[in-house]
């Protein structure tokens, strides 16, 4: 046991006899219910000009996810990430620190498993319907975010604030000084009640107009979060270049986003394979931490969970049943230096000749995969038709998932090569392949293809 | 009988040889002009037509890349956005290597993939490719991750 541990041994108990004296050791009132002391995190800016994140007292390099409510969070996912050598998650809505995760309140879970939390305030969009120059709202917004604040500022998980997340819209134009303003308001509101844990803000790319924003209007803000896609390896550079020299995460990564992949002619964007996602996820991570210490502090790869975005697969780095994919599998090496023992299956290749074409109605076809384990675990196959998504989003707003298709499916479920009988409905499809290793791990694919009469 | 299998056999190498002919000039490249075959590469990269994607892109190299070195070994900087059309040869060509590697990646010609990045990162990092939605693009940038990924990918069994 360490000075440190008896430290907060002592404070515990202190704490607690106070507590007890005041009648709410134990209590859920806002401010006083843990009763471990609270973190306290600090942004230190060195001799050099660079920057270090101390997490009481020591540096902290974030080795982060984002995750989600109902979207594949589970105890289990939460011990894998602590498992694979993560050590952060970050959530989006303050709501979610609500959720009971493994018989557990959240944040006692993630802080049982060694793992820090930002804790994400959703600010509200404009392009959700909310009004800078409605000061009513404005105010309800400021009152949500103190009592947020007040209850959650010392439980000892939480490593910052992430005060909202890409709020201030997405084209030229878009961005009202007013949003940079606010959060410059409600990052003050956040210091005035809880000293000891920085402000984050979350925007979406790092376009310059954004970066010119917050340097001119927001100069509460302690890190810069970016969420990038293909640019995601480069950000750090490009902020350089705006003049950003302040710290930085990368608070959104992974894959390249659907607007930034080749498109069929019926605009459906063409999902990398699994493997290409894994390298792309890997490559995106390392560069970030190698290319900018000093001034990242860290990543949050997206998505812990599972998620429609386009298509069920694109982003979410679990099935909806709980199997790990191999994202899971790159970045536990990211993050650890080691492969886990037990590897999703690699999907080496998915083939049908009707892969990007147009095809009559009822027309007969096939599709097959290639699929390994390495661990030589016995797979088993689950095909699908399923159509092109007719509720695509901006911004990673929910979506309804495409409705499936069994009768397309004519013969071999369940083996490596199926007869596909195309749907009888004109529009766009996807046929999809998960080979499971019923060990836990799956690999997940799909080619797009079209029915025209 | 050997000397007509040997006939067959010549035949069938001529149809092959022939084919294979008609695949590369039976495209369509338009009026021959750099954007013209870049936009090209750009559908067929959509269309999941790999091959025709790398046809495209071969096809404005040949014609196009001296002229995109020259304008490339006269700049210093990124061009404005005012000026960056003058740029034509360099921003088409520059966009169609990097087009052409990835759908070599597409087709698993990995290592060949990574030369055309190569030379989007290496030779012609001034080029820029304009986004319909309404900005350029480094596909220099663009490229340079490409080529760490696949690098890595390499060196790691993902």
């Amino acid at each position: 046991m360490n000075r440190t541990t008896n430290r907060i041994k002592n404070r515990i108990t202190t704490g607690c006899v106070i507590a007890l004296l005041l009648g709410s050791c134990g209590s859920s009132a806002p401010g006083d219910q843990y009763v471990t002391p609270g973190s306290r995190v600090q942004v230190v800016k060195q001799s050099d000009g660079t920057f270090t994140l101390l997490r009481n007292g020591e540096p902290y390099l974030v080795k982060g996810a984002g995750t989600g409510s109902g979207q594949g969070l589970g105890g289990g996912n939460l011990q894998l990430l602590a498992a694979s050598g993560g050590n952060s998650v970050r959530t989006w809505g303050i709501e979610q620190l609500e959720q009971v995760v493994g018989g557990k309140p959240f944040l006692d879970r993630a802080h049982e498993l060694g793992i820090s939390v930002t804790a994400g305030f959703w600010v509200q969009h404009v392009r959700h319907g909310f009004d800078y120059s409605d000061s009513e709202r404005i105010e309800a917004q400021r009152t949500r975010l103190r009592n947020a604040v007040l209850k959650y500022r010392d439980h000892p998980a939480l490593l910052a604030w992430g005060l909202g997340n890409e709020m201030e819209g997405f084209g030229p134009g878009e961005t009202d000084v007013r949003i940079w303003q606010e959060l410059n308001h409600l990052a003050g509101v956040i210091k005035d009640l809880d000293p000891h844990h920085p402000v984050m803000t979350v925007i979406a790319g790092d376009s310059p107009s954004k970066i010119a924003g917050i340097l001119k209007h927001y100069p509460n803000i302690d890190i810069l979060g970016i969420n990038a896609y293909s640019g995601a390896p480069v950000v750090g550079q490009n902020l350089l270049g705006l003049g950003w020299n302040r710290p930085y995460m990368l608070t959104e990564f992974g894959v390249a986003g659907t607007w930034e992949v080749p498109a069929t002619p019926w605009d459906a964007p063409i999902e990398p394979d699994p493997s290409t996602k894994a390298a792309e996820t890997y490559t995106a991570y390392t560069m970030n931490r190698d290319n900018n210490v000093g001034r990242s502090f860290g990543s949050y790869v997206f998505f812990w969970g599972h998620k429609q975005e386009a298509t069920a697969t694109w982003y979410g780095m679990f099935l909806p049943s709980g199997e790990k994919r191999a994202r899971v599998d790159a970045m536990a090496y990211a993050w650890s230096g080691e492969w886990p023992e037990n590897r999703a299956p690699k999907l080496k290749s998915l083939e049908t000749p009707i892969a990007f074409k147009k095809v009559k109605p009822g027309s007969n076809s096939y599709a097959e995969v290639d699929c390994i384990d390495r661990e030589g675990d016995a797979l088993s196959y689950l095909w699908e038709v399923r159509a092109e998504s007719s509720d695509r989003k901006i911004g990673g707003d929910a979506e309804a998932a495409p409705p499936s298709f069994p009768g397309a499916i004519s013969e071999g479920q369940g083996t490596p090569r199926i007869a596909l009988k195309a749907p009888s409905l004109p529009g766009g499809y996807r046929v999809f392949v998960t080979v499971y290793d019923g060990q836990g791990g799956a690999a997940v694919h799909n080619l797009p293809f079209f029915v025209e009469n | 009988m050997k000397k007509i299998i040997a006939l067959l056999t010549l035949l069938g190498f001529v149809s092959i040889s022939l084919a294979e002919e008609a695949g590369t000039e039976g495209l369509d490249y338009g009026d021959y002009a750099s954007v013209t075959l870049q936009v090209k590469a750009w559908e067929a990269l959509g269309e999941g037509e790999y091959a025709n994607a790398v046809k495209f892109t071969e096809k404005c190299a040949e014609l196009y890349e001296e002229e995109a070195r020259k304008m490339q070994a006269s700049l210093s900087a990124k061009p404005s956005t005012d000026v960056v059309n003058e740029y034509w040869a360099l921003n088409d060509v520059g966009t169609c290597y990097f087009i052409r590697g990835e759908a070599l990646v597409k087709l698993r010609k990995k290592s060949e993939a990574l030369a055309a990045f190569k030379v989007v990162r290496d030779d012609l990092y001034y080029s820029q490719a304009w986004d319909p939605k309404g900005w350029y693009w480094s596909p220099s940038d663009a490229a340079y991750p490409k080529i760490e990924m696949l690098e890595a990918q390499q060196k790691t069994d993902f």
